[in-house]
């Protein structure tokens, strides 16, 4: 009878499920596993050419290039807006008027691309109002966008943008955290670095995890900042693979693409995977 | 609770299910049954000297029309006779002897003209009876719109006011209009005024503005708003059962007063008004249901209804440019008027504001869904890329359609040549030139030299007036790059050096090109000039250079080759070829057939065509012909005298000196010259859209002094060295 009742569950479930499951199917995973199939081939004609593709993208700079400023950039974004956020909503928590911090912390991810492009083309562009500062003061000025410092101003864009939601989730989380517990810890002589080392950071691990990967996720959104300021060809700093997607889908390259394509989606997965399980073990 | 779960369940399922099978193609194999009968199109030449043709109207029962500044009348017959040409002894008798006069408004009462004077320039407005009674109005405001109503009224639009005349030329104001009109109309009881804020209604029997019905007034503000900067040519007309016709370069469409739909009779890219280089000028409904339509060039179509006629085109014919040309619109609008049982889906990429990047997004998504066109115009595209990547047909395989009788100039048609195999044909070139006095010509052998000529010159003679004449920064790099890209890609790689030199000239002519501070305008509005325009300067004011193409025999070659007419005398000298061999030319309109595309049959048909004697007539201002039948033809235009033109003078910038010359067409001996000439060029010039979008980019903030010289060149090189690497 209890058998009768849950497969009959199972059913209503799986009927539910239904139009997500087939929009999932039909939009990512056939499309996915379309693009497996066309890395084998030409992107025209196409004719199997086995792994030569994979061949092609492994010895092309411009997709070497793009690996690392997107690896370098996800490396040092991730952990700073981690850290940067983190302490930032540590403070904010000992602040009584937090209801209308948290409205300023969302306003940057309220601002339409565009616009925020135009305020970074205003600051930073080799006329703008930085450059300008600094010629007025005696100094020579810089060109932000189109040297290395490109990198980093596209860093300090995508701190800026997601700094305020980061705050937000950690805020949520170090909310969460019973009082009662960092009371007893208080009436037992726990300092304040007591507190936050051994009480509020192990208890944000779940946090944690869901930041980073929305972190993570962000981090690749970045591209229309990049793509916005500079151009399909930005400076080399900049040039993530986002640009060489996007140069290859125009220039019809679409067998390099679909391979560099599988390579990227197997390195993520297989980075989110190792994350998830020494978060498990640690667990 | 269950039964909900179970019914919410179900539904939701079926939801999905029903709008996956709602994807057939049903629908669209529905759509290609068409019916029998459509409107076929006759075309007659009035005359080739023709300034403009005016408001078509019916006097004395003939369907007439003025060329708008002579005193031409032109009748048209119902019977498909020749136009009936005279000259209207009214109109003449008050033609001033020194200005102009432009007709503004016709019908079987008289006449509403504009008459400026030569001396003063100052413009008066007359009224101007069928008996020849003149009556002067005291208009102060500019009017370009005017029309009689069928009951002889007479509706002009001036200073933002729709305005009525009336017989005693006092001018009574009716409503307020936009600061831009585009078009006006009396048709029956309604005055249409069509502006930048939409379509106004007026209506004449009642004296009172009234509403717009909204399907018209959302069809036009469509059109309008779909133009963009473009120039607008609409133009309506009363039709049969309370219908409006109106015409415009998408084709003719008929609208029912206050009814909700305005419905396509005569699709544009089949017809004249397709054409880009024809510009409408009115269209009048006949009681047969018949339509003539006037252009200002003096070409005059008749659209005729034939119930016969098939409209179920069982070919399909996807055409493919990334931006507008005229060439090919041409070449489209001729094979589709000698190919009734063809359709042509001819899609143009850079559209409505796209940028390049979105178009090419679009036609790569095209290609890579299966519905790729089978025809593409390659002009700006990366021809290379696409023929590495098996995407363009060899045409070599065909070659006995297109070139029959090998009577085309293979130097310039297969400029790109793969071995035996051909994946794209120019059907046009235009020759890149260099003009100066004959002196300075001599010295002038690159881009370096005419920025060191301008800038030393800019130092000797500080006068006011420009030394090469370009319109933006932007082309001054287009144009530079024609003479420099030899130079720059020559070795396959990008020369930094070379690039930084480039962009060194560039902004030294950009720097020195104009007195500082001081802008001299000549009234071209930004208007790309042709090189003879430039020319014209450089006979104009010393010291001066001229850079550009030179397209076409009537309005280039002809008058290059006459310059030794001159009166007095003037060194102005030109050179054809440039670059440092002096053979670089300019393949136009690049055809191909993209491999994935369904017809290729109609697609190498209409290479054929276009390929062909007479097509290649056509366009002639776009481009010199690369079918020698069509050269020949061109040549022997010598042996009538009505092709040369005489006693044209140009007043030199400072107005101390008139030159006056001839314009005669080359004679067999410079043609024979030329011919030979064309048939040693060597050496294309063809980058794509992409490449030249960066140079440019990157050579505007240079001359804007955003970055320094070697910035910009530097910044170039690691921009293109990155595209290579992809």
């Amino acid at each position: 009878m209890t058998k009768c009742k849950t497969k009959k569950q199972n059913v209503y479930c799986l009927l539910f499920l239904l139009p997500s499951l087939l929009g999932v199917m039909i939009f990512i995973f056939i499309p996915f596993l379309d693009s497996v199939r066309k890395s084998f081939f030409t992107a025209v004609s196409e004719k199997f050419i086995g792994a030569k593709n994979y061949e092609v993208i492994m010895k092309n700079d411009a997709f070497a290039l793009a690996v690392k400023n997107t690896a370098l950039f996800t490396a040092v974004c991730i952990p700073a807006l981690i850290i940067i956020s983190f302490f930032l909503s540590y403070m904010i928590t000992k602040i009584k008027c937090i209801r209308l911090i948290k409205s300023v912390l969302l306003f940057p991810l309220a601002i339409p691309t565009a616009a925020m492009v135009l305020i970074w083309q205003i600051l930073f562009s080799d006329n703008g109002y930085i450059n300008n500062i600094l010629v007025s003061t005696g100094h020579g000025s810089v060109s932000f966008l189109s040297s290395k410092t490109a990198f980093w101003v596209l860093v300090g864009s995508y701190i800026w943008k997601n700094l305020g939601y980061t705050v937000i989730l950690w805020v949520t989380g170090i909310m969460k955290i019973s009082g009662s517990v960092i009371e007893a810890a208080k009436v037992d002589g726990a300092g304040e670095a007591d507190i936050l080392f051994r009480i509020i950071i192990p208890n944000l691990k779940p946090t944690l995890y869901t930041i980073t990967i929305i972190s993570f996720l962000n981090s690749f959104k970045v591209f229309r900042e990049a793509f916005l300021v500079a151009g399909a060809y930005p400076h080399d700093s900049i040039y993530l693979l986002q640009h060489l997607f996007n140069n290859w889908f125009i220039n019809m390259d679409f067998d390099k693409m679909a391979a560099a394509a599988v390579l990227v989606f197997s390195v993520i997965f297989a980075a989110i995977v190792l994350l998830q399980r020494m978060w498990n073990k640690e667990d | 609770m269950k039964r909900t779960l179970k019914a919410a369940a179900l539904f939701s399922a079926l939801m999905t299910l029903s709008s996956l099978a709602g994807c057939s193609d049903e629908e669209q194999q529905q759509a290609v049954k068409l019916s029998k009968g459509g409107y076929v199109e006759s075309v007659m030449e009035v005359d080739s000297d023709v300034f403009s043709l005016s408001e078509l109207e019916l006097i004395d029962n003939k369907l007439t029309t003025f060329d708008s500044m002579f005193c031409n009348e032109y009748v048209i017959p119902n019977d498909g006779s020749d136009v009936e040409t005279s000259v209207n002894q009214t109109m003449k008798k008050i033609e001033p002897s020194d200005g102009y006069m432009t007709l503004l408004a016709s019908s079987e009462n008289g006449y509403f003209i504009s008459r400026t004077s030569g001396a003063s320039f100052e413009t008066e407005y007359l009224l101007l009876s069928s008996e020849g009674e003149e009556k002067k109005l005291d208009i102060d405001d500019f009017i370009a719109h005017a029309e009689y109503s069928e009951s002889g009224r007479l509706f002009m639009v001036g200073g933002e006011n729709l305005c009525e005349v009336a017989e005693n030329g006092s001018v009574k104001p009716l409503m307020t209009v936009g600061e831009n009109v585009i078009n006006m109309d009396v048709i029956g009881d309604n005055v249409i005024v069509i502006d930048e804020k939409g379509v106004h209604f007026y209506d004449i029997k009642n004296d009172k503005e009234a509403e717009a019905p909204k399907a018209l007034s959302d069809f036009l503000g469509e059109y309008v708003n779909k133009a963009g900067s473009e120039e607008v040519r609409i133009d309506m007309c009363k039709a049969p059962n309370d219908s409006i016709c109106i015409a415009c370069s998408d084709g003719i469409y008929k609208y029912i007063l206050n009814g909700n739909n305005v419905e396509q009779i005569v699709d544009g890219v089949s017809c004249s008004l397709g054409n880009p280089s024809l510009k409408l000028s009115s269209i009048y409904c006949c009681d047969d249901e018949s339509m003539v339509v006037a252009f200002d060039e003096g070409t005059i179509s008749r659209f005729s209804y034939d119930p016969e006629m098939e409209n179920d085109k069982a070919v399909v014919l996807k055409v493919y440019a990334l931006e507008k040309d005229e060439v090919l619109s041409q070449l489209i609008n001729g094979y589709a008027s000698q190919n009734r049982d063809v359709k042509i889906d001819f899609q143009i990429g850079m559209k409505d504001g796209t940028t390049y990047e979105d178009a090419m997004k679009d036609f790569t998504t095209q290609v890579l869904s299966g519905n790729a066109p089978d025809l593409i115009m390659l002009d700006g595209m990366d021809i290379d890329n696409y023929i590495d990547k098996n995407m363009l047909c060899d045409l070599s395989s065909f070659e006995s359609e297109w070139n029959k009788d090998g009577k085309l100039l293979d130097n310039i048609v297969k400029w790109n040549k793969k071995g035996d195999k051909v994946f794209n044909v120019a059907c046009k070139f235009t020759i890149p030139a260099i003009g100066a006095d004959s002196d300075d010509l001599k010295k002038l052998n690159s881009l370096e030299d005419i920025a060191g000529f301008i800038k030393d010159n800019r130092k000797q003679y500080d006068d006011r007036f420009p030394l090469m004449y370009f319109e933006k920064p932007e082309q001054l790099v287009k144009t530079a790059l024609i003479y420099e890209s030899g130079d720059i890609f020559g070795s396959g790689k990008i020369d930094s050096d070379k690039l930084e030199k480039f962009f060194g000239s560039c902004y030294d002519i950009n720097k020195y090109n104009e007195k500082g501070g001081e802008y001299v305008s000549y009234g071209y509005d930004g208007n790309e000039m042709s090189f003879v325009d430039r020319l014209f300067n450089v006979i104009r004011e010393d010291h001066t250079v001229a850079v550009g193409t030179v397209n076409t025999f009537n309005y280039d070659l002809n008058i290059l080759e006459s310059l030794n007419g001159l009166t007095p005398e003037n060194n102005a000298d030109y050179k054809l070829g440039t670059g440092r061999n002096g053979k670089v030319f300019v393949p136009k309109c690049n055809l191909g057939i993209i491999e994935a595309g369904k017809n290729h049959e109609e697609a190498e048909k209409f290479i054929a065509y276009a390929l062909g004697a007479e097509p290649q007539k056509l366009a002639e201002e776009s481009g010199f012909s690369v079918n020698t039948d069509a050269l020949s033809w061109f040549y022997k235009k010598n042996e009538n005298d009505i092709n040369n033109f005489y006693g044209y003078d140009l007043t030199s910038l400072d107005e101390s000196k008139t030159f006056v010359f001839d314009i005669k067409w080359i004679t067999n001996k410079q043609a024979k010259e030329f011919d030979e000439f064309i048939r040693a060029l060597d050496t294309p010039f063809a980058v794509d859209k992409a490449t030249e979008q960066i140079i440019v980019n990157n050579g505007i903030e240079c001359m804007n002094d955003s970055v320094s010289i070697s910035e910009a060149a530097s910044k170039t090189v690691s921009q293109l060295e990155l595209k290579m690497k992809e």
